[in-house]
């Protein structure tokens, strides 16, 4: 918990850390800031056209597993195409030695 | 879950890396390609790219959509980016308008000491590109239509805005490759043909980006994940275009306009 003397109030008032390190003088400015969104579910949430809206189901899924890093927790399909990137880039070094590895050694023209 | 600050420590990412090999892949398939003809690592290098930014771009979705790592304090950071990646794009166009004035304004002996240079025959500003000029600007009214039907909360209009938006913005570029087939002069004649190519085309490259950006941004409006004061992905894509529809008001009126 920050704190900071707020004018108004004339006492040590709770704050955010942002606003307790920013010196405001005599002017009395609670900073008002959009409450972090955990597991909120969205305002606009109603499901429409057939459409099913799978936002609070993702949240849900998103926010627990937390020890998994984020482009692995979306499933399978998360693991498969990260293998095929890595697999990619490793395939792609040796290519790319290859290919300038082959330049650098042109055939003469005589 | 305690989070005692506004800012978003983002997770350990492979994308950099990938990114950045694939980076590698495209320039040296290039040479590749110049040197021994053969266009396969740049394409490999292209497909790297394309995993690359897919996965990284998915994984901004849902450290803001679903764990609502962007705070107004992310949001702020992001916006910043946001308006220096455009201000370095607007450099960029910057150099080759300055390609074009420095060779029309005074045009060399070479060229016939007039503009546009003898034996070019331009394109009529008053046929395609006029109407380029209304598609885009039209584009530019849907999207805002978009943004305040967001802001309303109002899905079926913002679904229908934006698809009108992403249309426009296709059959601008329909309309391109259709002027570019029908040219009468083509990249290797002179510096007319270098400087028209090259702005209009690399501002043709920004279109189909932008236009990417949007009908992501449609998918993601049908996916329910954009709220009323929550929609940063939107404005991103809604300032990348009005820059790209400002940049075309430039090329029209000098390149294709004064310079015909």
């Amino acid at each position: 918990m920050s704190y900071k003397f707020n004018s108004l109030a004339g006492r040590l008032t709770k704050s955010s850390a942002f606003a307790a390190y920013i010196p405001q003088g005599l002017k009395a400015s609670p900073v008002i800031r959009a409450p972090i969104v955990w597991a909120q579910k969205p305002t606009t949430s109603q499901d429409a056209e057939g459409v099913k809206n799978q936002v609070y189901e993702r949240q849900k899924q998103f926010q627990r597993n937390k020890e998994i890093p984020v482009h692995l927790r979306g499933g399978n399909v998360d693991v498969i195409l990260y293998r095929i990137t890595l697999i990619g880039c490793v395939f792609g070094t040796f290519w790319t030695i290859y290919e300038l590895a082959k330049a650098s050694f042109p055939k003469s023209n005589d | 879950m305690t989070q005692r600050h506004p800012f978003h420590l983002v997770d350990q990412s492979p994308w950099p890396l990938t990114g950045a090999t694939a980076a590698l892949f495209t320039t040296v398939g290039i040479m590749v390609w110049f040197h021994f003809n053969t266009p396969f690592l740049t394409l490999f290098g292209v497909v790297m790219v394309i995993l690359t930014m897919f996965q990284w771009w998915r994984d901004v979705v849902r450290e803001s959509t679903y764990e609502g790592q962007h705070t107004s304090e992310v949001g702020s950071g992001l916006r910043w980016g946001m308006i220096l990646f455009i201000t370095s794009e607007v450099l960029f166009f910057f150099a080759f308008f300055w390609a074009f004035f420095h060779s029309s304004l005074a045009p060399t002996i070479e060229l016939g000491t007039c503009w546009p240079p003898t034996g070019i025959d331009p394109i009529n500003p008053f046929q395609v590109p006029l109407l380029n000029t209304a598609v885009l600007l039209a584009s530019g009214v849907t999207v805002t239509w978009a943004h305040h039907s967001i802001i309303a909360a109002n899905r079926p209009e913002a679904i229908q805005a934006l698809l009108i938006t992403v249309l426009l913005g296709l059959y601008f570029t329909a309309l391109q490759i259709f002027e570019y087939y029908q040219a009468p002069f083509t990249i290797a004649d002179a510096v007319y043909g270098s400087t028209f190519f090259v702005a209009t085309g690399f501002h043709g490259l920004h279109v189909i980006i932008g236009t990417t950006f949007l009908l992501i941004c449609l998918v993601r409006q049908l996916k329910f994940h954009f709220s009323e004061n929550h929609h940063f992905g939107f404005e991103a894509a809604a300032w990348y275009w009005h820059f790209v529809d400002v940049v075309w008001l430039f090329l029209f009126i000098s390149i294709y306009w004064w310079g015909s």
